[in-house]
């Protein structure tokens, strides 16, 4: 494969190999539609792709010139005649060559960075808008190679296999000219060259390809394997179960060493017996010219140079070509998985006509409301519930109830598939959604924060706030002592999105957070389960404080914590069991009772099924 | 790179086998336009078919034999570069097996899983290109230049030019060109960064409405990589085009100082030009192979770090072997995690009697954790003694420790497998009746037959098919299954609701026999029926007795209480 001359294909100076060699090829399942869809996107950069694929067509100039050229000063030189003209001529191909191929890479360097930044941007608009129960399907990791990979595969591996694809379509056409009009005999020959590489590389690449989604299974059992036994590695130790977790890992790491020296070994066969191929070829093609050449068919010994140079090149493109389509391919399959996002279903949008909503009272009311995360399993069943301005709810039940649902649908995190919940008499659906969440204070069961200073974490949602607010929102909520601890205090960068912090730290910023948010309503699940009791009364205190005047919901585990609530609503199998003040519900002896009691340790009994020890 | 160099030597014979195949493959490819240009010498211009077909033959077996060889060596390439990796991460596993939780926090989990997989396999890819590249570039190179020379010795001053030139613009582009790719990894991992914040706080994102934020972050992080890549593929644009330029000059002169030449050796002169072109390539072979280097070192680094990490425990010379009951003693102990300012237990001196059942409560970050890791050795105390059966926990067998210890900790850890497998992991040759028994003991039984396939149902990966409260059942019977002289429940009930948890507590000492239990609560309803209880607060022992007595002495204990239970309490 050292025998290419004339205009070389620009080397690869940085190595960055193409994806996809000898790896697995997805076939998209539209390549139409899809292909139309990614040429919307590529709005704003169509000029400048113009500019570049006109550009593939001179790049291809100077392989279908420079052998004809070389040949002819062969011819020159064999002749005795003066080949200046024609070196110069010559040069000024190479030279072309040159400018063509740096401007093309140079201008597909920013016009490709462009396009990615484009289709990302306009993936992570669409993401963000969609609907929580989107995320709570999806993996993160897939998103997020969704983001990065995926985008990144599509706009490289498409613009580069297509400015390929056009250059070598115009060199094996012009160069298909040329050989024709040098010789159409030899050009026969040659064909056949072509011929039996493309059998071959079929032949190969279909055994290659199944062997390579070989190793792609072993690679990934065997990561998972490692993942494993890394993160378990303290029950591994606990259990003394090294041994048996060591075979299993050598079982698969020679299954994957196994099955990858089979497919490097299959796919290392292509070269060598192309370079045979082409070797034969060329002995052909110089047999036949000699053959020509003594019957005095050919006079001109430049011919057979340019001809010999033009085979060498022109095979080439065809073993090229399809690696680049599979590329081509896989990357089209790749922007399909984008588009899939793209075409998720995003939050409903606001009704027309939507209701702003500025200093809501606070007056909830439940409708028979009913709701499944899917049609067949129903979570929620017909609840109704009237919450007057200003009440602090508790809502409890055992785990799984529903009692984290029922939140989430009054902040719209998913909407209610029976029935209606009215704040302030109007239905939360005729509310701009903007507006309804602002009108939230939350703190959620995970205790997201980012990796930007513990102050802007506290302002997060409301970056207008001042020092002085931030200050008060952290001390209502009992973390300002601990923030001033930190290395910088409010500047301390949580670089490690708060896992620094210790879980009830986090929970403290959190609630902070929602304290300066001061929103009318409050939502507060199982925000302080992490929290030792201490910490928590403390965190409690400061919570009835702002809950003053405030509608309020608390999720909590441990009934203690809301004993004084105004309203304590039990929830049990997707309906509320009980609803009353603290002394009400112990009084009725009901499920509620039963549970603080437990709790409480003043009876041990379960509640159904007596179980003797 | 040494580190390569001795995985490599342990393979050394094919390694050399591999060299001579592909000295072999380049002497081929560097023959070839010599007899061609016989062909076109000897044969086409004197019309003699006879040379042509028997030169034509020589030409046809050179490329018989170098595809030969280069099968041969592609064959002993993969099968040594997949040989080291697999080696390397046999040895990476065991060590890491080796090492004790704190080289696992110091090195992370995540980064040592990388290191496994990536790295490894760039050290593979490295090492196949090696093989494959690195030895036949050179002598393709030193081979096209020394034939040129004997085919068109006039050359050697434009050949002396143009290869000093390439070699330049190689080096240039690696000084500017790969600074330039190391920004864009940089800018890559901060947009990484950003979506995987997006992605896990997406529900405070929308509860604050701070769309127009993060995307405000998402784009400027989008907009920061896309600069980065354009500098570095700029720097590309500007040096590869240049070495082909300079290259097809180098043609242009090489017949210009031919232009006199006699016209029976123009197969001569079309051999050069094909010879200037092997150089070239080669040229960009080594540049490549370099680039995979410049990889391969960091991650044979990153590799080493792994391979020679250290046990951060001592292992006992003469191990003792006692019959281990279930006493524990913790003389004046003292703990503090590596890198960590603040110790995580301080002078904690406590007895605690086998077949006693002790609560163990505190605050958040108390020292609650620590104070069990101590025992079965999975940190080491920095100061004092551990003593277990009146023996020091470091001067015992650790696996014997081990072996009398059950662990069932907050964050259940299962494994991919059976259910019942996983549960077997207490104890290898528990039979059906045991397994069930201590399914049922952790109120698991009942769940796990209402699966899809009973005890046989598979779980994924780290049992993300099953509920928190489901995982903690089931790793609590594991541990129960290993029926151990000591127990100790890491607050493994803490997903469970309050009935199935008194269910399962009430249970327990039945269960546990006369085995020391430990149990870990943050609730105090779980703790107060225990024989005594340790309070912590701070890394210190605040308290050690009955509920009464704490109740009567200890002022956290109380607080603790009253914050949970409060002025209710009647007995």
């Amino acid at each position: 494969m050292a025998e290419k001359n004339g205009a070389v294909p620009p080397p690869n100076l940085n190595g960055i190999s193409r994806p996809g060699r000898g790896s697995v090829v997805v076939k998209p399942k539209n390549m139409k539609g899809t292909l139309r869809r990614l040429w919307q996107l590529t709005k704003g950069t169509r000029k400048g792709l113009g500019w570049i694929l006109l550009l593939s067509a001179f790049a291809s100039g100077a392989s279908v010139l420079s052998p004809y050229m070389t040949g002819r000063a062969v011819t020159a030189i064999s002749g005795g005649d003066g080949v200046a003209w024609i070196l110069l001529l010559l040069a000024g191909i190479y030279f072309c060559d040159w400018l063509v191929k740096f401007l093309q890479a140079f201008f597909m360097a920013a016009i490709g960075q462009r396009m990615i930044h484009y289709i990302r941007k306009t993936l992570f608009d669409r993401m963000k808008m969609l609907p929580l129960s989107f995320f709570d399907r999806k993996r993160h990791g897939e998103l997020m190679s969704r983001l990065t990979n995926d985008v990144d595969n599509i706009s490289t591996t498409i613009s580069n296999s297509m400015t390929l694809l056009l250059t070598y379509g115009f060199t094996v056409t012009g160069i298909f000219i040329m050989m024709v009009a040098l010789s159409p005999l030899l050009t026969t020959v040659s064909l056949c060259g072509v011929l039996a590489i493309y059998f071959l590389t079929k032949t190969v690449t279909k055994h290659t390809r199944k062997l390579f989604a070989q190793q792609q299974k072993s690679l990934g059992a065997l990561n998972g394997q490692v993942e494993e036994s890394i993160s378990g590695l303290t029950m591994i130790k606990a259990f003394g179960r090294e041994e048996e977790m060591a075979h299993e890992f050598e079982e698969k790491n020679k299954e994957l060493c196994q099955t990858s020296v089979r497919a490097l070994i299959w796919s290392g066969y292509l070269m060598p017996l192309m370079n045979v191929i082409n070797n034969l070829c060329y002995v052909a093609i110089a047999v036949f010219s000699g053959v020509l050449f003594v019957n005095g068919t050919i006079s001109d010994i430049g011919l057979i140079t340019s001809f010999l140079l033009y085979v060498r090149q022109f095979t080439r493109p065809f073993v090229e070509i399809a690696n680049i389509y599979n590329n081509f391919q896989t990357a089209v399959a790749g922007a399909e998985r984008v588009f899939e996002i793209m075409d998720e279903q995003p939050e409903p949008a606001d009704r027309e006509g939507a209701l702003s909503l500025s200093h809501p009272r606070g007056n909830i009311e439940f409708c028979h409301v009913g709701f499944g995360y899917a049609p067949e399993r129903q979570v929620l069943k017909d609840i109704s519930l009237k919450i007057p301005a200003g009440t602090q709810v508790a809502i409890v039940g055992p785990t799984g109830s529903g009692k984290t649902t029922l939140i989430h649908l009054l902040t719209r995190f998913y909407d209610v598939t029976e029935g209606c919940i009215l704040l302030d008499g109007q239905d939360l659906r005729d509310y701009r959604m903007q507006d309804l969440r602002a009108a939230f204070g939350v703190v959620l069961q995970d205790t997201a924060l980012f990796a930007q200073s513990v102050r802007d974490n506290i302002c997060y949602g409301h970056p207008q706030a001042d020092m002085g607010q931030i200050r008060r929102a952290a001390e209502t909520a009992g973390a300002d002592s601990f923030i001033g601890r930190l290395p910088e205090g409010y500047g301390t960068v949580l670089e490690r999105g708060g896992l620094e912090l210790s879980q009830g730290e986090r929970q403290l910023i959190t609630i902070a957070r929602a304290v300066l948010a001061d929103a009318p309503i409050l939502i507060l699940d199982e925000a302080t389960s992490s929290v030792d009791t201490v910490t928590e009364q403390k965190i409690r205190r400061a919570m009835l404080e702002i809950c003053k005047n405030r509608t309020s919901f608390i999720i909590a585990h441990r009934l203690s914590t809301i004993r004084d609530s105004d309203c304590i609503i039990f929830i049990g199998d997707g309906k509320i069991a009980e609803k009353g003040s603290h002394e009400e519900l112990m009084a009725g002896n009901g499920r509620y009772a039963r549970m603080y009691r437990t709790q409480t340790g003043e009876m041990p009994e379960p509640e159904e099924k007596p179980q003797g020890m | 790179m040494g580190l390569i160099g001795k995985y490599i030597r342990r393979h050394l014979g094919i390694f050399m086998l591999s060299t001579f195949f592909l000295t072999m493959e380049a002497m081929a490819d560097l023959l070839q336009p010599t007899f061609m240009s016989y062909i076109v010498d000897r044969g086409i211009r004197n019309a003699r078919i006879g040379q042509i077909l028997a030169y034509g033959a020589a030409m046809l077996g050179i490329a018989a034999a170098g595809a030969f060889s280069a099968v041969m060596r592609n064959r002993f390439a993969s099968r040594t570069s997949q040989t080291i990796g697999r080696e390397l991460r046999q040895d990476m596993y065991r060590n890491v097996q080796r090492l004790s939780l704190e080289n696992i926090d110091r090195l992370q989990p995540a980064s040592i899983i990388t290191r496994m997989t990536n790295d490894v396999a760039q050290i593979q890819d490295f090492i196949n290109s090696l093989m494959r590249m690195m030895v036949k570039a050179p002598i393709t190179c030193i081979g096209a230049i020394a034939l040129l020379m004997i085919q068109t010795p006039k050359q050697a001053p434009v050949m002396a030019v143009i290869l000093l030139t390439v070699a330049l613009l190689v080096m240039g582009n690696m000084r500017i060109g790969y600074p330039r790719f190391g920004t864009v990894q940089e800018r890559l991992d901060r947009l990484n960064g950003v979506s995987r914040q997006f992605l896990s706080s997406v529900r405070v994102v929308k509860a604050f409405h701070a769309e127009e934020e993060e995307t405000g972050k998402f784009e400027a992080a989008s907009l920061g990589l896309a600069a980065a890549n354009t500098l570095a593929l700029r720097a590309m644009a500007v040096f590869s085009p240049l070495v082909n330029l300079t290259v097809n000059m180098g043609i242009v002169l090489l017949l210009w100082i031919s232009r006199n030449q006699q016209s029976s050796e123009i197969g001569r002169l079309m051999a050069s030009v094909n010879y200037m072109t092997q150089v070239l390539f080669a040229v960009t072979m080594i540049s490549n192979t370099l680039n995979t280097a410049v990889r391969a070192a960091a991650s044979s680094g990153r590799i080493r770090e792994v391979l020679e990490e250290k046990p951060a425990q001592s292992v006992p010379e003469d191990p003792l072997m006692p019959e281990i009951k279930g006493d524990i003693r913790f003389g004046h102990v003292s703990f503090s995690y590596a890198g960590a300012g603040k110790a995580s237990l301080q002078d904690i001196d406590v007895h605690i009697c086998q077949g006693e059942t002790v609560g163990i409560i505190g605050p958040t970050g108390s020292g609650k954790t620590s104070f069990v890791n101590l025992i079965p050795r999975f940190y080491d105390a920095t100061e004092g003694k551990i003593w277990v059966d009146g023996c020091d926990v470091t001067k015992i067998d650790t696996k014997l420790l081990r072996s009398a210890i059950a662990v069932a900790p907050q964050k259940a850890l299962l494994f991919s497998g059976k259910i019942a497998d996983n549960l077997r992991w207490g104890c290898a040759q528990a039979g059906e009746e045991e397994v069930r028994a201590a399914a049922k003991a952790a109120c698991a039984d009942d769940f796990i037959r209402q699966t899809a396939h009973g005890y046989d149902t598979l779980l994924g990966q780290g049992g993300v098919n099953l509920s928190g409260g489901q995982k903690q059942r089931l790793s609590l019977a594991r541990a129960l299954l290993r029926k151990p002289r000591i127990l100790i429940l890491d607050d493994c009930t803490s997903a469970l609701d309050a009935r199935t948890e008194s269910e399962v507590l009430n249970r327990l000492r039945q269960t546990a026999g006369n085995a020391t239990v430990l149990l870990i609560s943050q609730r105090i309803s779980a703790v107060m029926r225990t024989d005594r209880i340790l309070c912590l607060d701070n890394g210190r022992v605040q308290g050690f007795g009955s509920h009464k007595e704490l109740l009567a002495v200890c002022p956290t204990y109380r607080e603790i209480y009253e914050s949970q239970i409060g002025g209710g309490e009647n007995g």
